[in-house]
């Protein structure tokens, strides 16, 4: 029973039922405290809802239960990476890489630290052991056009994201590359096709995401910056709305006492109806900014003819 | 131990009897062969004995045929002891406190029952006793004969023709030429040593009209239709999914002409590596064997197929000699959809002056379900006016102008990632004909 339920948390995660998957390991581990393997999952699962903190709890816990487990490093190396502490991140894919030789996700994430490091020659040989181990595969030729693009090398990171994009045209990371390059190109058109081709298959693809207001901010800077901030403020879970709300009000609060104090009366009323306006406008924008992304997520149209 | 050493363990007895001692001397006389002896000294060295000791020494006294005594060192709540103790009450002429006490052990720990004593105690050999509302896990499969397919496949004479299909005509003069012609005129491509049949996938997105036009192929072909359905040959016994494919390809070659349809063929014909146990993989490889035909002949069937995702069909699939002819049927065009729509108001009240041209222009992308989804949705409004007012209201052009605000396009998800396909993985030119529709009708 509980195998079956570990293997449908697994299932729902590849799936990207994340939520689901965390509910299912939460009740394994009431079962089960002390399986590494569910606390190792859940880890994977708050790592992709970007709950760092969380993720890195129970990661210590499976690591503590199991320290030969090569995966477990790799996530903590990610966790790592995503808090920027790159040095941590290194020795964790080290440490991965002494168990498991031939880990192709710590090679690759090691390629993604040195890039960090912008040591191009390090990522390189990693991404061809990674190669080596694993030819022909979608992950690799997207870290080759990963390293290319890095390298300001456009033109071979453009073949290497066709390359990737002819193995398997539906690769998220890879669109997210072509996409890239193409605003690094200046084709906008053709990036924001592969930015909400991505956004159509997986609404909470961050990177997507960030590419899509990219394009925004090229073609315009304030409608641009715009949806940076509706995207931010979207990606917000409600814990961390309530913080960012209260922090703006001690802010604005704080901002028109002080002018009230040197008798700047009207700047601290603006400040004042400047708060209310923003509070007005954390209900409206959000629907908002949904309701826009919808309609640019309809990428494919036809001719009136047609 | 010598006769000395246990002659002056005994005297040491006489002079300071100790219960040590005692078991000391009982284990003795059994290593000398001396049993007979031992009861003298049991009752104190009992004292001392732990469970081993006096499994031991019980052993010991049974061998030696002192049952009784064999007994009293043994406890009978004991379960190691239990077998003994039966063995000695059995030997007593207890045989049935023996057969019990026997019973009991096993049912305790089954691993203590042996052939031999079941023998011995009379004792009945268990047979495991399935449960019956189990279902059998293995089932036999037998060869199936070519009359029970029949129940399996919808065996179609009533096909309709190209005049039921609106629109699409380029893909029906394409059809006409490569498919219909070799049926309607053998002779002619036997000459040329032209295959009649092979298979052919109809692809593109859903709803578009792809099992209508299968359907209008075998009837312009004049050949009996075979549509199979997945439940038709997915079996949930191994190697019966197999059997089935493979009997209703043999009652397809015995039918000739004939047009079998395989609708959703990425079920049957996904990518191997995808697929996620090996019975899958083992269909999709029969699959592939009926249609090379090495062992039959499969001259004079055409194996038709239509799929959503071309791109999820095992590759194997799309040589040569296989289904080697894909036909991209795409959204219907404006025509078309006007043609669509008039066809579905037919037998509903509806005014005359509905102008579907325009209704059609600003439906663009519709598939054909999507045409039959909006003319509901005009009808269900019109419906709702009918019982507000009490009296019938007609279908008119504002039901249509209200449903159009709800209804949605489904092609257009499609043909984006048709679009990456078509651009990325477009191997052997397997979909230039989305790309040049993408080309010439897309903004």
């Amino acid at each position: 029973m509980q195998e079956h339920k570990y293997t449908m948390a697994s299932e729902c995660f590849h799936r990207g039922q994340i939520d689901r998957a965390i509910d299912l390991l939460r009740e394994l581990l009431a079962e089960e405290p002390n399986s590494a393997d569910c606390h190792g999952l859940l880890a994977g699962c708050l790592l992709e809802k970007k709950r760092l903190y969380a993720a890195e709890y129970e990661l210590a816990i499976a690591l503590n239960l199991e320290p030969q487990n090569a995966l477990f490093y790799v996530l903590q190396a990610r966790i790592n990476l995503l808090r920027n502490k790159t040095k941590s991140a290194l020795e964790s894919c080290d440490e991965a890489l002494q168990l498991e030789p031939e880990y192709l996700d710590a090679h690759l994430l090691k390629s993604d630290v040195y890039l960090v490091f912008n040591k191009y020659d390090e990522a390189k040989a990693c991404i061809d052991i990674a190669a080596n181990l694993q030819p022909g595969s979608v992950t690799v030729a997207h870290y080759y056009g990963e390293y290319f693009f890095a390298k300001g090398d456009i033109k071979t990171a453009e073949k290497y994201a066709v390359d990737s994009l002819s193995i398997d045209p539906q690769d998220e990371a890879a669109n997210i590359l072509m996409g890239k390059i193409k605003l690094r190109q200046g084709n906008l058109k053709e990036a924001e096709y592969h930015a909400t081709f991505v956004i159509i298959q997986n609404p909470d693809s961050n990177s997507a995401l960030r590419l899509f207001c990219d394009i925004k901010m090229r073609r315009n800077i304030i409608l641009g910056g715009w949806w940076r901030f509706n995207a931010w403020m979207a990606s917000l879970s409600n814990v961390q709305s309530s913080v960012v709300l209260i922090s703006g009000y001690l802010v604005f609060m704080l901002a028109a006492q002080i002018f009230e104090d040197f008798e700047y009366l009207t700047v601290s009323s603006l400040i004042s109806f400047a708060w209310i306006g923003l509070v007005i406008y954390s209900w409206v924008g959000i629907p908002m900014y949904y309701k826009r992304l919808r309609k640019e997520l309809e990428r494919f149209s036809f001719n009136p003819e047609f | 131990m010598d006769t000395n050493t246990l002659t002056g363990l005994k005297s040491a007895f006489q002079v300071a009897p100790s219960d040590e001692l005692a078991k000391v001397i009982c284990f003795a006389l059994i290593e000398s062969g001396e049993e007979s002896e031992i009861a003298l000294y049991l009752q104190q060295a009992q004292k001392t004995l732990d469970e081993s000791e006096s499994l031991k020494l019980a052993e010991a006294l049974y061998q030696a045929e002192l049952h009784e005594t064999a007994r009293n060192v043994l406890s009978e709540e004991l379960l190691s002891h239990k077998i003994l103790v039966a063995k000695c009450l059995n030997e007593s002429g207890e045989p049935e406190q023996a057969r019990k006490l026997y019973c009991s052990a096993i049912e305790a720990d089954s691993s203590l029952e042996s052939h031999a004593l079941n023998r011995t105690f009379n004792v009945e050999v268990k047979v495991a006793q399935i449960n019956n509302d189990d279902k059998p896990k293995l089932k036999v499969v037998e060869k199936m004969d070519l009359a029970s397919v029949t129940d399996m496949v919808r065996y179609r004479q009533d096909t309709s023709d190209f005049s039921d299909v609106v629109g699409l005509e380029h893909i029906k003069k394409q059809i006409s030429k490569k498919i219909i012609m070799p049926f309607q005129r053998p002779s002619l491509f036997q000459k040329f040593k032209k295959k009649v049949g092979g298979g052919v996938i109809l692809y593109g997105p859903p709803g578009c009209g792809k099992t209508l036009l299968a359907r209008a192929t075998a009837g312009e072909c004049k050949a009996s239709f075979f549509n199979i359905e997945i439940s038709d040959v997915l079996d949930m016994y191994i190697g019966e999914s197999e059997q089935k494919l493979h009997t209703i390809f043999e009652k397809a070659r015995s039918s000739t002409p004939c047009v079998l349809f395989f609708d959703e063929i990425e079920a049957l014909a996904g990518k191997r590596e995808h697929s996620r146990n090996s019975s899958s993989a083992n269909v999709v490889s029969q699959f592939l064997t009926e249609l090379d035909g090495f062992s039959q002949n499969n001259e004079g069937v055409l194996v038709l197929a239509s799929t959503n995702v071309p791109w999820a069909v095992d590759a194997a699939f799309l040589r040569p000699g296989r289904f080697d002819r894909m036909f991209f049927v795409p959204p219907p065009d404006k025509v078309a959809r006007k043609a669509i729509l008039e066809h579905h108001i037919k037998g509903r009240p509806a005014e005359s002056n509905i102008d579907f041209s325009s209704i059609a222009s600003k439906a663009t992308g519709y598939s054909g379900a999507d045409l039959y989804n909006l003319v509901e949705m005009a009808a269900d409004e019109a419906i709702d006016e009918s019982i507000e007012a009490g009296n019938e209201v007609v279908i008119s052009n504002q039901h249509f102008k209200n449903a159009i605000k709800e209804a949605r396009s489904t092609t257009t998800e499609w043909l984006t990632t048709a679009r990456n396909y078509a651009r990325y993985a477009n191997e052997g030119g397997r979909y230039d004909e989305v790309l040049s529709f993408l080309k010439k009708h897309g903004k």
